[in-house]
């Protein structure tokens, strides 16, 4: 008796800007809130390279955000560069050897995890340009006997992230940070009783990425229910009662 | 041991009691790995517990032996009530269509002591466990505002899969619905609380959230200023912002408004004014006194609906 109510399906896939491949979930929500941040709304996420392997077949999609501390994400990376897609490689406490070892396996970028939103955002278009992106202190990598190790690409150029990551402060917690007006409107649709798919259907994102943008809402609210944070926002004067 | 041992009969009369039940008894799938109950409540309505469902738009539920698919119809957070319908009630399942609506008359209260047991189901079938009735106290209102007809706390060996389940009295009758609450306490929602959400979604055809439209801000209050006002509470919630289109706007509620009192109720803080306002109903007329400039003034506002796009 199952399927008596279809529900209704969305009416086209929509392209995904960038899709985020780790099964480190710490180091996802740190990556997701600044994709988020840089304005990345359509994100997809795979927590397994068999499910990146899935979403890269039925997507057109080639920037894809793998990372964490090497070589966990060595697979996702090997599915990434095995469909073609663009992979940039995030690493927690980075070290040279570990983005060289990324970039001659295929990675299109190799950058500290923790580097600022509009770093992020600048490398990904990079990225997606056919550039090669590194960290500034990288440049040795270049310059040393390891050079031979890069894999050849196509334009064999060197995009700079526009703020050099040493520069970068280290990832504050979320806790107590006002929400963004886009959080807001999630929260207040949250508060009107409406479902993920129908905010998404709202907002016009994924399911997903209402999701990702309800964790970090929960998370900055420190709630764990959805009651918790519409009470806790209109605590604090972030939602109209 | 003889056959119709008191032992026996007690035993049989308690394995009846769960068994007349579990028909009202629906497992509402959410996931590979959760799994909570619910109550039928009418021939297409289930009802669950509301934090669960969380923002899922359609669940599987298990009903008897069938597997049906179910809409999401309303979430009740101030409750923690979700009412789910079933896809379509014509094709409900024939075989067992349980007489109209659940509980039919209005639920005696429960008394602290009384046995009870919880009846839910898991995709394995029914599931039970028996417990006391730990504490009934009067009618309360939760943390969100909900409006709940008894304080409810219940004395059984609760697990994640009883969330939503039914709460039955040794008449049978379905008296509440089992809810996880703080501190590990398992909470029952009355069934009159549970009838009075039902009873706004059939009027509605969905819950309407009560809105005013302002954003407020707590402020405290020295000594002289409170004395000078006449208050007893420390805290007073100023708007701190209001929705364009809003009802507030509409009844010329000002930025900086200090809001004094409600309906003729000291406003003693925004979890205070938030609590009420959760508790109104979409077109009540309520009564704010603010101070503005110095000056109190009397506001009347109609509550309207939460925007839902």
């Amino acid at each position: 008796m199952r399927g008596l109510a279809e529900p209704p399906s969305r009416p086209h896939r929509r392209a995904v800007s960038a899709i985020l491949a780790t099964s480190d979930e710490p180091f996802r929500n740190r990556v997701l809130e600044r994709l988020l941040a840089a304005g990345y709304e359509d994100l997809e996420v795979a927590e397994l390279p068999a499910a990146l392997a899935d979403l890269l077949r039925e997507s057109k999609q080639t920037l894809v955000i793998v990372g964490g501390t090497w070589p966990d994400p060595q697979a996702f990376l090997r599915v990434a560069v095995n469909a073609g897609a663009l992979p940039l490689v995030l690493l927690d406490a980075s070290a040279l050897e570990a983005e060289g070892e990324a970039l001659a396996m295929g990675a299109r970028g190799a950058l500290q995890s923790d580097i600022p939103a509009s770093s992020l955002a600048a490398a990904l278009a990079a990225v997606d340009a056919g550039l090669i992106v590194l960290e500034p202190s990288a440049r040795a990598l270049l310059l040393s006997a390891n050079k031979d190790r890069f894999a050849p690409t196509p334009a064999n150029s060197v995009a700079e992230p526009a703020t050099p990551a040493v520069e970068t402060p280290a990832p504050s917690p979320r806790k107590g940070r006002p929400l963004t007006s886009r959080e807001r409107e999630i929260l207040s649709l949250v508060a009107s009783g409406t479902s993920n798919k129908g905010i998404a259907r709202v907002l016009s994102v994924s399911a997903n990425t209402v999701k990702f943008h309800l964790a970090a809402v929960f998370d900055k609210l420190n709630a764990a229910t959805r009651a918790e944070a519409v009470a806790e926002a209109i605590r604090r004067g972030e939602l109209s009662l | 041991m003889a056959a119709n041992s008191l032992l026996k009969q007690y035993s049989d009369e308690r394995a009846a009691l769960v068994q007349n039940a579990a028909p009202k008894a629906a497992a509402i799938i959410l996931g590979r790995r959760r799994v909570l109950s619910g109550i039928r409540w009418r021939d297409d309505l289930i009802i669950t517990a509301a934090e669960a469902i969380g923002g899922a738009e359609h669940v599987d539920i298990r009903l008897d032996t069938d597997e049906l698919e179910a809409n999401v119809v309303a979430t009740d957070l101030t409750t923690d009530i979700a009412i789910l319908r079933v896809g379509s009630s014509a094709v409900a399942p024939s075989g067992a269509t349980p007489s109209a609506a659940a509980p039919s008359a209005p639920a005696p209260l429960l008394r602290v002591g009384e046995t009870i047991a919880v009846v839910g189901h898991t995709l394995r079938g029914p599931t039970a466990i028996w417990g006391t009735v730990q504490l009934a106290g009067p009618a309360w209102s939760s943390r969100r505002g909900g409006k709940i007809d008894q304080r409810l706390e219940l004395d059984v060996g609760f697990d994640p899969s009883f969330e939503g389940a039914a709460v039955i009295d040794t008449s049978g009758n379905i008296v509440a619905m089992a809810v996880p609450g703080p501190y590990h306490r398992v909470l029952g929602i009355p069934t009159a609380t549970i009838e009075t959400v039902v009873a706004k979604v059939d009027q509605f055809g969905h819950l309407p959230k009560p809105y005013l439209g302002i954003r407020l801000q707590p402020l405290w209050l020295d000594d002289d200023t409170r004395s000078k006002l006449g208050r007893k509470a420390r805290g007073i919630a100023a708007v701190g912002g209001i929705d364009a289109g809003s009802p507030a706007e509409q009844a010329h509620i000002e930025l900086g408004d200090l809001l004094l009192t409600l309906d003729g109720q000291p406003a003693e803080s925004v979890n205070d004014m938030a609590r009420r306002i959760a508790s109104a109903i979409p077109g009540q007329t309520i009564v704010l006194e603010v101070l503005r400039g110095g000056k109190p003034l009397t506001i009347n506002v109609q509550i309207g609906e939460r925007p839902r796009h």
